[in-house]
């Protein structure tokens, strides 16, 4: 278990985070989400021990980033938004020199080079030098390197910039499946779509200020609470907007197109049914009728301001 | 007990033996047909300048009437000439195949994944220490076939080139941890690279004029030579090894191989720059910082204590007169010793800054944790720098009397003292000018260049404004420019310096308590002012 305890980092002028504090729990996919300069990539280094917070602490597996530095970094994984990877190395090599590092039994080694590449499909090209791999090799070649000691956490920063979209799949895909191997994995980006699509939980941030963390559903019915119904009508959408607004349930209809009407409903599926066919039985010709649902960008752009630190 | 030794053996056997740090960078370094090309260039050219030299030598002895005395004396030169070159070879390959073995990879930003692992900076520092010195060391091993032609021509025996090329190996390992430091603290490789090569030219300048000094003594003096009696430092110098290999001191009685006291000396100088790159390494500062003041503090006492050994002894020697009052002239032996080890203390303007400075840095906080605390001597926090300063100044001056007493059974006298506390004051007031800059500037690094600076104008660059515009007047009681000079009293002008001593230092120590109690006030004002300060434990410096 992470428990992340109001964390914060200063540098002259300016206050990277501001305390914030989160929980996560094994399997947890936890999708960082912020614009560039929020405090992202700080907070990950903190938890990675490779910055030094100015108050408030993390705790992994009971161990304190500040004060068990050696034993929290035996349990991390940390993937950075750059490669760092190193001239004529092959990817064996490269695998095999943190294994070391992480103190794998040279016995044990192989083995695990073998499973780590299996796990990112990089296997043919364990004997390729890895400034001969594509970008998107590269990069999971650094997830495997993340893997190679079997961590407990996996602090992943920004790991789908600049992929192409099969790369891009292929990573989500190895993501969900560490997730489902129960790990904590701790995902940064600002591209959205990516995260919504497995991350279980996410997290806001804006100039080091956590604005909103839970499940993606359960913010997204924070931030939207009834339901939002699109209905496209035959005819003029305006004349239809009184006799809906005195039906049940219904909290605001307006028209915002030639046929098309939002209305915010507070019922459930049932009455939603009942609604529709209230609006068939008044006469309406009704084109189409869709729930409207909030995504995490509607979310993220309603709670944020774009403000930089 | 048994199990903490367990520990501390499996640990240092990963660190020396298996390095992963060195193993990948010698996979990086044998690779393809690179190696294999400049180790043959290397021996074509080594055995290309050996023949030259011998032909050269040789064909002297070709003549006739050259006796075999000629003759092995020529060999002699050849051997030594030899060495010379490889010499030249470790002093050129071991800084640069050094040098940017840790700016690369922190500008590569393979640094930040070496230390998200379990990998400590001793760790790493050792395992590029190894992968650079391995390759230094190859190059020495692949020239045994030229100077195992000195042996079979008869120019020296296996004992003086085994000797020869442990001088060579650990020179070529001193001047890795050189390149090391500098590779540490360098931002950019091209500097590291120069700044690599500035270290190990001062190196060689100055362990060569020591050795060389001690070589003409050998042989123009006491009419020694190989297996002579001559002063460690002779074994300093990577152009002089084939002179030096065969030559001892006597400790306590016993004759101790020069090689053998500078494989000690040589351990312990790279042990203290590895721990000061593993102090700009570390991420917590912390162990290598706390390591790094107990080694300085240790080496400051130990060779203060030889130098008070050796000189005190000099000046029984040569002047015992200079220990009545009345002394050499009207300056006593002790006050010239007091003025002698306050000119030792100069380096400390080296790391005054980082001792007395505090303020931001881009990721860590040097901030202000109190004035004075004997608790925070070693941890590098700023409320430790001024007992680190006293520490150190403490073992410079009461090393070098203990060592002198310890040696003559005379100690010191109240002159040597003065100097003490005028060298005190001196650096008490450059500490309190650190502690003001930084309660008036934010950024660290602004602070240290500024102090560094301060320095300069105060101390250095008058001298030479000085020797321009006044002279040099030995003349005591004519006022000059010199009166205004901060080293005043230890420039050796005036023929009575301690009054000038007692002078300065109450002048110094006055301005130094005005200006600390200034900066300590500015310093509360900037923290109370401070957004959401939190009181907690301080990073180390």
């Amino acid at each position: 278990m992470l428990e992340v305890k109001n964390l914060r980092k200063e540098y002259a002028g300016l206050t990277a985070v501001q305390g914030i504090s989160f929980n996560l729990h094994p399997g947890d996919i936890f999708g960082f989400i912020g614009s560039n300069g929020a405090g992202k990539t700080t907070t990950i280094r903190m938890i990675a021990t490779l910055l030094e917070p100015t108050a408030g602490t993390a705790i992994l597996n009971g161990a304190d980033i500040r004060r068990d530095t050696m034993e929290v970094r035996r349990m991390i994984g940390y993937m950075p938004d750059f490669f760092g990877l190193y001239d004529d190395v092959k990817v064996w090599e490269y695998l095999d020199f943190f294994a070391a590092i992480y103190r794998v039994p040279t016995k044990q080694r192989g083995e695990v080079i073998d499973s780590v590449l299996e796990l990112t499909n990089l296997t043919i090209k364990k004997d390729a030098f890895v400034q001969s791999l594509s970008r998107g090799m590269q990069q999971r070649l650094c997830l495997a390197r993340c893997l190679v000691h079997d961590p407990t956490l996996l602090l992943l920063d920004e790991p789908a910039s600049g992929l192409d979209p099969r790369a891009r799949a292929e990573l989500k895909e190895l993501i969900a499946e560490l997730g489902r191997m129960g790990k904590i994995v701790i995902v940064s980006s600002h591209i959205l779509p990516e995260l919504a699509d497995f991350c279980n939980t996410v997290g806001i941030i804006e100039r080091g200020e956590l604005l909103a963390f839970g499940p993606v559903s359960k913010i997204v019915t924070e931030m939207q609470p009834h339901r939002v119904l699109a209905v496209q009508v035959l005819g003029a959408a305006a004349d239809f907007v009184g006799p809906i607004a005195d039906m049940p349930n219904v909290l605001s209809a307006v028209a915002v197109g030639e046929g098309d009407l939002r209305v915010e409903f507070s019922g459930d599926l049932e009455a939603q049914a009942d609604f529709l066919a209230k609006l068939v039985g008044k006469g309406m010709r009704v084109a189409t009728f869709r729930e409207d649902s909030a995504d995490l960008e509607d979310v993220f752009l309603k709670l944020t301001t774009g403000a930089l630190n | 007990m048994a199990s903490a030794i367990g520990a501390w053996m499996v640990a240092n056997r990963d660190v020396y033996i298996g390095n992963a740090t060195a193993m990948r960078d010698f996979r990086v370094q044998l690779r393809g047909n690179r190696s294999v090309l400049l180790f043959g260039l290397y021996l074509f050219v080594l055995i290309g300048v050996a023949l030259i030299v011998y032909s050269s030598t040789s064909g002297m002895s070709g003549m006739s009437g050259v006796t075999i005395v000629d003759a092995q004396s020529h060999l002699k030169q050849f051997y030594e000439t030899t060495m010379g070159l490889l010499g030249l070879t470790v002093c050129i390959v071991a800084p640069g195949l050094t040098a940017t073995s840790i700016v690369a990879e922190r500008q590569r930003q393979s640094i930040d994944l070496v230390f998200s692992a379990p990998v400590t900076p001793k760790y790493y520092l050792v395992g590029k220490m190894i992968s650079s010195f391995r390759y230094t060391w190859m190059l020495l091993v692949l020239s045994l076939p030229v100077t195992a032609a000195s042996v079979v021509l008869g120019g020296a025996s296996w004992a003086d080139v085994l000797v020869a090329y442990i001088l060579l190996s650990l020179q070529g390992l001193i001047l890795t941890a050189f390149a090391l430091l500098m590779s540490a603290v360098s931002p950019k490789p091209v500097g590291a690279i120069i700044w690599s090569y500035a270290a190990s030219l001062l190196y060689n300048i100055g362990a060569y004029a020591a050795s060389s000094t001690a070589l003409a003594t050998l042989r123009y003096g006491r009419g020694g030579g190989a297996g002579s009696e001559a002063p460690c430092f002779v074994a300093l110098s990577p152009w002089t090894v084939g002179e030096a290999a065969r030559t001892y001191m006597t400790l306590g009685g016993h004759q101790v191989p020069n090689w053998l006291i500078m494989a000690v000396v040589s351990l312990l100088i790279v042990k203290i720059c590895l721990l000061g790159a593993g102090a700009l390494l570390s991420p917590s500062g912390g162990k290598e910082v706390v390591g790094l003041r107990i080694h300085a503090l240790l080496y400051t006492a130990t060779l203060s204590g030889i130098a008070g050994w050796m000189a005190w002894e000099y000046l029984c020697h040569i002047a015992p007169t200079s220990f009545s009052s009345s002394g050499i002239g009207s300056v006593t032996g002790s006050a010239i010793c007091g003025i002698m080890v306050s000119w030792v203390a100069m380096p400390i303007f080296l790391f005054m800054p980082f001792v007395g400075c505090f303020g931001f840095d881009r990721e860590r906080r040097y901030m202000p944790n109190g004035v004075f605390s004997i608790r925070h001597l070693l941890d590098g926090t700023p409320a430790g720098g001024f007992p680190f300063l006293l520490s150190m100044l403490l073992c410079l001056f009461g090393g070098f009397a203990f060592g002198g007493w310890y040696h003559m059974r005379i100690g010191v006298s109240f002159d040597f003292w003065i100097f003490a506390i005028y060298s005190f004051t001196l650096w008490f007031f450059f500490w309190s000018l650190a502690r003001l800059v930084s309660s008036l500037v934010n950024n660290l690094k602004t602070s240290r260049v500024l102090v560094f600076s301060g320095f300069m104008f105060l101390v250095v660059m008058p001298y030479p404004f000085l020797l321009a515009v006044a002279g040099i007047d030995l003349d005591i009681n004519k006022m000059s420019l010199w009166d205004l000079y901060i080293l005043e009293p230890i420039t050796g002008r005036r023929a009575e310096p301690i009054p000038k001593a007692i002078l300065f230092s109450a002048i110094l120590f006055g301005l130094a308590v005005v200006i600390t109690a200034i900066g300590e006030s500015r310093t509360r004002t900037k923290l109370k002012s401070m957004r959401n300060y939190d009181e907690r434990p301080y990073q180390a410096a």
